[in-house]
């Protein structure tokens, strides 16, 4: 039965589900139109890319936990370089999901205050999200797990709903010629937009957290795959929607449904979904603040991850309150000097996880 | 304190121990044989008719016996008759509306069940009324709950046990389940934990439900509470445990499921499409009764275009002049009601009727005209007011998150809406009381359970009891399926 026997453990089906949740609601914001700008009608097939390179660091992953069940990723890193090494791998891993924490966080907090209200200003707000997403990562991992039970389905839902509203406006002639421009565009807006990329990654801090039951492998994969489908039909949506202009548009969840004929005479019920959308969003960054605290606790051997968290939240508030609205600092700052932290944790990290588990299977083999 | 084979001085030493309680009487008589005895009983706690007809009659008539054991097993025409040398055992008696037979030169005493007291009919309660099905409620007497319970389950495998709970109200406490259907580990700890309650005093069911909580400061319940035999029957069939009260016309079941309020007992006497419509019209009321005062005040204050234009001109013709904010105009409305709620049921009945006008048409009417409150903001409420009886059960968590709800969007609109729906979701996620999460089979998914939720799958397809929560036998029943 998958109610306490281990209650602080997590069902791959769980992640399975919170992944189409959590996954491509964030990547609705500020994404479609950063990769708009480098890659133009090649959006969509850009983020194709790169998410199922994303799609294979999870199966990297997953195979480091089908070998070394038992292992976190902590235990993994210090199989290979030690109590240090573990400590120093592991703060990077918290810097670079403090970080992605942060970037959603506003991205989150910036559509409602340009698409919402005209009133509310930023810092104000971020004060009870904050406070939640504390309270929702200190109970992590298992209400995260059960949260993507709760929520898939008005999720889906929603998507489906903007979908149905959308695609009367779509022209998906404006997303041929493919690679019009040759690759280098893709590449570029991957390089960019790495911050946003990577998802998956999230997987090696549940490591030696999931349940170890030989099912719910094909649901992880399933939901992986899903989450990866939805936002590429709305990248390419959204491309096919606003053409040329998809650029000019931030915040494409709010704006992708804004032209439904019938919205006019019966109001922008469509935010509904949107709303339910920012749920996703919201897990997207619990996601990640408890990625940030989880490392932190492995790093130092910590019995508690709560305490790191509220840290981590305390550092989203001052973040917010020093950047204020100007994202593009912390965007040009990410895009253009920490991009070796994104590769590192996001690419080089899963790759290595699983030849050090198989190491390790072999030492147990060797000397039962 | 120690008995005597003294009549006289044993009658002395009970009514030492209840000296200034009027209610002790005692009877003094003689046998046939010519021996000095005496009935004592608690006047209101004991059928004095009984003792006078088959006690006193036939031992003043029935000849040559004064051992107590003979007279119970040949003279007595009283169910229960048992033979107790211990004092304590005699006070006990006595206090429970037991009479005790006392005959000159025996150091024991006869306990005689004449138990008599007058309760309350067994009628339909009022909060969950049914067109179908079983109307009969439980009522305030424990052998009267007991018996309605147990009627409905011919066979051996019911289990009651008694417990007495409360050092000065000795609460008469049983616990029922099936054996061989419940968990026997839950059994264990749920009676457990009642015998290790150390209180003065048990006065309802509900002093056992908050005693058994695993989270005392929550707003939400963790037993069911029933009103009805058949839902109790229902619930022990699906492997729960049934606490029954005396004194109190609601019985608990364990484990709990929040997704109990949202079902009634009526839905399984319907058909399972109507069951099913109604159960997403509660589900659709709740939603209305909670968000739709802070979605309302959130889309006025900040965003009206998530209203329909047509809407909006109306709103705002309405609006024009109410001196309040939205948040606060819907907080005074939603505190108003409140306060006519909580005076409706304290009330006397015929003075509702009053109130109701009062409250809905003076009071309402006064404040629109006056431009202290604008008529869709008590429209909205009233919606909420009535949307919130839905599911009484759940009706204070509701309505305390209603008001929540309304801060949230006053001071930061829609965002606090739905940071208040991850919260309150959260929070219930994390609940589990008995092994059982709350919020089960919904989260964690236990996707077999869903077909008895909202929408409700025919009695045929439920062969197997829910996994939501733990017990000894998971097979319901055997069906060969027919196919439309």
């Amino acid at each position: 039965m998958s109610t306490t026997a281990q209650s602080q453990t997590v069902y791959k089906r769980q992640l399975g589900l919170l992944l189409p949740v959590a996954v491509p609601a964030s990547k609705l914001l500020l994404l479609p139109s950063l990769i708009t700008h480098y890659a133009e009608r090649d959006a969509a097939i850009t983020a194709l890319i790169a998410f199922l390179v994303d799609f294979c660091m999870l199966l990297l992953i997953m195979t480091a936990h089908r070998l070394a069940p038992d292992k976190s990723v902590g235990e993994l890193i210090e199989a290979a370089l030690g109590k240090a090494g573990r400590a120093i791998v592991l703060c990077l891993v918290a810097v670079h999901f403090l970080l992605r924490t942060f970037a959603v966080l506003y991205e989150q907090l910036d559509m409602l205050n340009v698409t919402l209200y005209y009133k509310l200003p930023i810092v104000p707000t971020v004060f009870p999200f904050v406070a939640v997403l504390i309270y929702v990562v200190a109970k992590a991992p298992r209400i995260l797990g059960r949260s993507g039970d709760l929520y898939f389905v008005p999720v889906l839902a929603s998507f489906l709903l903007l979908l149905v509203l959308a695609i009367p406006h779509a022209d998906f002639l404006n997303l041929l010629p493919v690679f019009y421009n040759g690759l280098t565009p893709a590449v570029k807006a991957i390089g960019s937009g790495l911050l946003w990329f990577g998802d998956f990654s999230f997987l090696m801090l549940f490591l030696g957290k999931i349940h170890p039951e030989k099912k719910g492998n094909g649901v992880l994969i399933a939901g992986a795959l899903g989450s990866i489908f939805i936002a590429v039909l709305f990248f390419a949506l959204f491309t096919a929607v606003y053409g040329n202009a998809a650029v000019r548009h931030l915040h494409a969840i709010s704006k992708i449904s804004k032209y439904a004929s019938f919205l006019s005479n019966s109001g922008r019920f469509d935010w509904f979904a949107v709303f339910v959308l920012l749920i996703g969003v919201f897990f997207q960054m619990a996601i990640c603040l408890y990625a940030f605290s989880e490392s932190l606790r492995q790093a130092f051997a910590l019995k508690s991850h709560t305490a790191l968290a509220v840290i981590g939240g305390i550092l989203l508030v001052i973040a917010s309150i020093v950047t204020g609205r100007r994202f593009e600092l912390f965007y040009r700052l990410a895009a253009q000097y920490l991009w070796p932290l994104f590769l590192f944790t996001q690419y080089l990290l899963p790759l290595c996880l699983p030849l050090i588990a198989l190491v390790i299977r072999r030492k147990n083999h060797a000397h039962p | 304190m120690n008995t005597s084979p003294c009549l006289q001085q044993n009658i002395e030493a009970l009514k030492t121990v209840f000296a200034g309680d009027d209610l002790l009487k005692s009877r003094c008589f003689k046998l046939a044989n010519g021996t000095r005895a005496a009935i004592v009983f608690m006047d209101s706690l004991s059928n004095k008719k009984d003792i006078s007809d088959f006690v006193l009659r036939l031992l003043q008539l029935l000849p040559e016996k004064s051992n107590l054991q003979e007279i119970c097993e040949s003279t007595l025409a009283v169910c229960e008759a048992t033979v107790e040398p211990d004092f304590e055992k005699w006070t006990s008696a006595l206090v429970n509306g037991d009479a005790l037979l006392l005959i000159d030169g025996n150091t024991q005493a006869a306990v005689l069940g004449t138990k008599y007291w007058q309760t309350r009919g067994v009628t339909e309660p009022p909060t969950s009324s049914v067109l179908r099905g079983p109307r009969e409620g439980f009522n305030e007497d424990l052998m009267t709950n007991l018996s309605m319970i147990r009627r409905r389950f011919r066979t051996e495998k019911l289990k009651i046990k008694q417990l007495s709970v409360g050092k000065y109200t000795n609460t008469q406490i049983a616990v029922c389940y099936l054996d061989g259907i419940a968990l026997p580990s839950l059994v264990k700890k749920v009676t457990q934990k009642i015998k290790e309650i150390s209180i003065d005093g048990i006065i309802d069911s509900s002093y056992i439900a908050q005693l058994l909580d695993e989270h005392p400061y929550s707003a939400f319940q963790q037993c069911g509470v029933n009103e009805k035999p058949d839902m109790v029957a229902a619930k022990l069939l699906e492997g729960r445990i049934a606490i029954v009260v005396d004194g109190s016309p609601t019985v608990l079941t364990l484990p709990y499921l929040l997704l109990e309020d949202i079902q009634s007992s009526g839905d399984y006497y319907e058909r399972r499409t109507h069951a099913s419509f109604a159960r997403i019209i509660r589900l659709i009321a709740i939603f209305i009764a909670v968000i739709a005062p802070s979605l309302y005040v959130s889309a006025q204050a900040y965003n009206l275009g998530m209203i329909p234009l047509r809407f909006t001109v109306s709103i705002l013709n309405s609006v024009k002049g109410i001196p309040l904010s939205p948040a606060l105009e819907m907080f005074l409305t939603v505190l108003i009601f409140e306060i006519l709620n909580e005076a409706s049921i304290r009330m006397p009945k015929y003075v509702g009727m009053a109130l109701s006008i009062v409250g809905a048409l003076v009071l309402g009417e006064t404040a629109v005209s006056a431009g202290i409150v604008s008529p869709p903001t008590l429209m909205i409420m009233a919606l909420s007011a009535i949307s919130l009886f839905t599911v009484p059960e759940l009706q204070h968590a509701l309505s305390l998150l209603r008001v929540a709800f309304i801060l949230l969007a006053g001071t930061v609109g829609v965002i606090g809406v739905i940071l208040g729906v991850i919260f309150t979701l959260a929070y219930l996620s994390s609940l589990s009381a008995n092994d059982t999460p709350l919020l089960a089979p919904f989260a964690p998914l236990v996707a077999s359970d869903l077909k008895d939720t909202f929408l409700k799958k025919p009695i045929t397809e439920m062969k197997k009891r829910p996994k939501s929560f733990l017990h000894a036998n998971a097979t319901r029943a055997k069906f060969t399926q027919k196919k439309d």
